[in-house]
């Protein structure tokens, strides 16, 4: 071969190029597609196996194929990442672009399980479990089921959930994860972070993990430890806000006011969770109340409230920003809503934990029912206060509740149909609900 | 694999009726401790002692308790392997002249434990004697507290009768107790006005309310274990543990006020106080400003409770309105030790709580009108991070620098802890203007030592005109640490002597002025945990400050100045009446009317 390369012209030479290069063309024109999507591909299952859902997406966008498959595989992988809004969208848009509506409805069944409305769907969605399809088909049921029993305040049943799927399944970090949310929902930090950091384990580079150890760290004053988590996590996705508001609390905790204040308008810059930006603007609240700038606190704190009603401390920032204004009207209300947060959470917990004595106890059910509703998960509330009138069908309080709740989302029929029911009055012998 | 044969939920269209059954043990497991998580206790070698902030300077505390002659130790029972919370309390200390001989004597409460039955019992206190500040001698026996009829906790001093020496209240589990110093080296035990209410009472303070000038008392309760309601708890049930406060119901607290005659009768609730605390720290001071005492309650996981004194002992509880409820997460804290200072110098009384593993230590800066800001964050507090369960603890100028420090003594309430060893090293922490630093503790010292610390006194026992502490601990000797930090300023002792006030002067606010500032301390009523520091204040001006002059703003309204020489380092000041009347009181011998 180097004997006939030292004997070709430099004509030939350019010949032999030109064939080359024209071959390489034709071979790219032919497979470069399949290349590109296996590349792509990889990138987007890596990204999910990280849990980096936004990484996951942008490489999405790079993957040539038909409008109707990225639809739908984008509306998986933000269903997800628990964005289950946008990814009802991506669902209709995949039908839009012709997709087969199969694997579709399947996406719907499963966010709508996650989401909470699981039990008008989980005959379904054991069904396609049983129905013996992938692996990762069943870990898809398995983590849609669990992440809805959590999310519908069915925690023994989400337990239990987790508890099958671990048992076939040891190894999937995402079970870690959905274990740790369920016992952060029961108040035990302790075992959440004993599951976030199995998960962690299992998946090192995942960021969703990496991030729920980081945050439970903080919450433990182990500044050093959530400090350096956080900083790998902005390493690996320099635009994470969690991790940027997290590391601004972590030098706010250590003294560092300067470089906490700029960290968190650094992370408010960037894309936050509505729960997360109202915790940065409480944050900014504060330091402006140690400031002494009531006024501005006060404002920092109404930002943080609308962002996040639901959020004591968000309240009380902004109480203890008005008290410093002179409106003792606002700060009552402030408080008193939070106290509500906190006594609502209480009472939940004692709630479940007697209903587990009482289970007939339709009173119980209604309760939790009700303060589910007050706390502000309306969904998750209507489905126990539809428990309680399946084990007293004429449970008045019950009743009058789902009549209210079905009316203020415009389903009169199911309002209705409950309002017959307190016509009919309660039970012999019952007494009238409070 | 695909698991088609395992159905994991219910299919119950009820399935939340046929699933509470495993909700209870969740939330069993959800409520328990966050040492349930790990079975194996922390072996205390092989975890790392906490260590934050940043080394400042060696602390010159010196332990001495052994040579001084207090040899004593609070027992709370653990052999006997009952794991109740009572035994997680542990007990106070106590400086106090009881005498009246010019050196400030020690007491300590002996604890209990458990005979069969389960019977609880209780050990004698130790109360011993100051020959001079050089020794102590223990005469629990010949001054009569002998009794062992009470599994103790706290100590309450005060001069609740205004006859000169200060009497007792002993806290615990069963009826607290009452003694009356007769004033000739004994006690008397006093029917007490609760009778025999046996509710577990923890801390208590004294302080004038009504401003009748006779001392009204603060009894903090904590929850309502009993034998009776003892659940198990633990990981998997294999290793017991001591169960958690939340798995309990908080008992009322209680107040007693006093009728000028000595007598004390129950006024809980015309008071109003609150029903849902778990008290086990209580401070009286006039933390307003406004001339009155008030009341703050350190609970354990629920709120803590500040009661607001109108002037005429009616109170109304306002911690959440005042920013002291919670912490800055708007969570309530594990707090137990409690004590006030101005550590910023502006002249208002600052709140520092010494709280549970994960929480942070609580420094709540007044900021004037009844309000105070959580400012643990700014000023270093939470750098030192959360492996700390803080119990009692002081404010004090320690190294007399003219800046507030703080001690804490620390150690852990359960038997296997996950987070942070059982025994923990104290805290000293130094204000440097802008931050509490952790002052590094010498090799081989009390400091750098770990210890299952409780109850925590400050009283300078040797008259060198410094803080010096006592220490309890559960089941560990008490300690005695002698201050031998080299004089920064120049330093007065102030005593006050009531005869308008109640004796005691609680709620007297002194300020010590000089050429370059002013410093402000105040006499409280409790403080700490179950404990009681000596009422005398030191107040501390930088060295080279000029003529001083010191000030006192007395409970019952009136002021009254003097200036102090170059050579005075310690003050008796007794109250001069407004109006010109004196009061017949028991004067110390060697007063100093200004």
């Amino acid at each position: 071969m180097t004997t006939v390369a030292r004997h070709l012209t430099a004509r030939q030479w350019r010949i032999v190029i030109l064939v080359a290069a024209l071959t390489a063309i034709a071979v790219l024109a032919a497979w470069g597609d399949r290349w590109r999507t296996t590349w792509w591909k990889a990138r987007v299952e890596a990204a999910e196996r990280r849990g980096d859902y936004a990484a996951a997406l942008a490489a999405l966008d790079r993957l040539p194929g038909g409008a109707g498959r990225t639809w739908l595989e984008r509306g998986r992988l933000l269903r997800r990442s628990g964005d289950l809004l946008a990814a009802d969208r991506c669902f209709t848009a995949a039908l839009e672009a012709g997709h087969e509506p199969t694997l579709v409805n399947r996406e719907r069944l499963l966010a709508e399980a996650q989401c909470g409305d699981i039990t008008d769907v989980e005959d379904q969605v054991l069904a396609l479990v049983r129905a013996g399809g992938s692996d990762a088909l069943a870990d898809e049921c398995y983590a849609a089921m669990a992440e809805g029993y959590v999310n519908a305040f069915r925690f023994a049943d989400a337990a239990r959930c987790l508890e099958f799927w671990q048992a076939w399944r040891k190894d999937d970090p995402q079970l870690h994860l959905i274990r740790g949310r369920l016992e952060e929902r029961l108040g035990h930090a302790g075992l959440a972070f004993e599951a976030y950091r199995e998960g962690l384990r299992l998946a090192p580079q995942r960021n969703d993990l990496r991030l729920a150890v980081a945050r439970l760290e903080l919450d433990a004053a182990r500044l050093d430890v959530a400090a350096e988590i956080l900083r790998a996590v902005r390493r690996a996705r320099p635009d994470d806000g969690s991790a940027v508001l997290g590391l601004a609390q972590c030098r706010l905790r250590q003294g560092d006011v300067a470089g906490g204040t700029t960290l968190i308008h650094e992370a408010l810059s960037l894309d936050l969770r509505p729960e997360d930006a109202a915790v940065a603007l409480t944050e900014l609240a504060q330091l402006a109340l140690e400031d002494g700038e009531a006024q501005r606190s006060v404002a920092l704190a109404r930002g943080a409230v609308a962002l996040d009603p639901r959020n004591e401390r968000c309240l009380l920032g902004l109480a203890a920003g008005l008290v410093r204004e002179g409106d003792a009207a606002g700060t009552a209300a402030a408080q008193s809503r939070a106290r509500a947060l906190a006594d609502g959470r209480r009472r939940l917990s004692s709630t479940l934990m007697t209903l587990g004595t009482r289970p007939d106890d339709a009173d119980l059910r209604a309760d939790a029912g009700e303060i589910l509703i007050e706390q502000g998960f309306g969904p998750a509330g209507m489905r126990w206060l539809e428990t309680a009138v399946q084990v007293d069908p004429r449970h008045q309080r019950a009743r009058r509740l789902l009549a209210d709740g079905y009316s203020g989302v415009g389903d009169e029929a199911r309002a209705a149909e409950h309002r017959r029911w307190i016509e009919a009055g309660p039970a012999p012998g019952a007494e009238a609900a409070p | 694999m695909n698991p088609l044969a395992a159905v994991p939920v219910s299919r119950d269209p009820l399935v939340p009726r046929r699933a509470v059954g495993l909700v209870i043990g969740v939330f069993a497991i959800a409520l328990g401790i966050a040492g349930c998580s790990r079975p194996a206790p922390v072996p205390e070698a092989a975890v790392p002692v906490p260590v934050a902030g940043v080394p400042t300077a060696v602390d010159r505390f010196v332990e001495r308790a052994g040579e001084l002659g207090v040899v004593f130790t609070h027992r709370n029972g653990g052999e006997a392997d009952h794991s109740t919370i009572l035994e997680s309390l542990g007990g106070g200390v106590g400086w106090f002249d009881f005498d009246r001989d010019g050196w400030i004597d020690l007491m300590a409460t002996g604890g209990g434990g458990f005979a069969a039955g389960p019977a609880i019992t209780g050990h004698p206190a130790g109360l011993f004697r100051s020959r001079g500040g050089r020794a102590f001698t223990a005469v629990a026996g010949p001054a009569g507290l002998t009794a062992a009829d009470l599994y103790s906790h706290g100590i309450a001093v005060g001069d609740y009768d205004n006859d000169g020496f200060q009497d007792l209240v002993v806290t615990g589990y069963g009826p607290a107790q009452l003694w009356h110093n007769r004033g000739d080296g004994t006690f008397a035990r006093l029917p007490a006005p609760w009778g025999d209410d046996d509710r577990w009472t923890s801390s208590a303070g004294w302080g004038d309310l009504d401003g009748d000038g006779a001392l009204d008392l603060y009894l903090a309760r904590y929850v309502n274990w009993s034998f009776a309601n003892h659940p198990v708890c633990g990981f998997d049930r294999r290793q017991r543990e001591i169960c958690p406060p939340r798995m309990f119901t908080g008992l009322p607290d209680a107040l007693y006020r006093s009728d000028g005659a000595g007598g004390l009768h129950d006024a809980s609730a015309d008071a109003g106080l609150r029903t849902d605390g778990k008290g086990l720290g209580v401070l009286l001071a006039d933390l307003d400003v406004d001339g009155d005492v008030d009341i703050y309650v350190a609970n354990d996981t629920t709120d803590n409770f500040l009661y607001v004194n109108d002037g005429h002992g009616r109170l109304e509880e306002r911690a959440l309105l005042a920013g002291v409820a919670y912490d800055d997460q708007g969570l309530p804290n594990g707090s137990m030790g409690v004590d006030c200072c101005d550590f910023n110098g502006d002249g208002r009384p600052d709140l520092w709580v010494a709280n549970y593993e994960r929480e942070s230590f609580a420094l709540y800066r007044n900021e004037g009108r009844g309000q105070f800001l959580h400012v643990s964050r700014r000023h270093g507090i939470t750098d030192l991070g959360g492996l700390f369960v803080g119990f009692g603890t002081a404010c004090d100028d320690f190294d007399r620098d003219g800046r507030t420090d703080i001690a804490v003594a620390n150690g852990h309430v359960i038997k296997y802890p996950d987070a942070s060893p059982r025994k923990q090293q104290p805290l000293l922490l130094r204000f440097d203007g802008d931050r509490f630093r952790r002052a590094a503790a010498a090799p081989g010292t009390y400091f750098a030592a770990v210890h299952e610390g409780r109850g925590l006194a400050v009283g300078d026992f040797d008259g060198d005109g410094d803080g010096d502490l006592a220490i309890s601990h559960l089941n560990e000797p008490l300690a005695v640490l002698e201050n031998r930090f080299p004089a920064g300023g120049r330093s007065v002792a102030v005593e006050l002597v009531g005869t308008v006030s109640n004796r005691d002067a609680v709620g007297a606010r002194v300020t010590l002025e000089s050429g370059t500032g002013s410093v402000v301390g105040q006499v409280v009523g409790g403080g700490s945990y179950l404990s009681h520091s000596d009422r005398r204040l030191r107040l501390t001006c930088p060295a080279g400050a000029g003529p001083l002059r010191l000030k006192i703003d007395w409970p019952a309204g009136g002021r009254q100045e003097l200036a102090i020489d170059a050579t005075t380092d310690l003050v008796r000041v007794v109250e001069q009446p407004t109006d010109g009347t004196r009061v017949a009181r028991n004067d110390p011998p060697g007063s100093v009317p200004p």
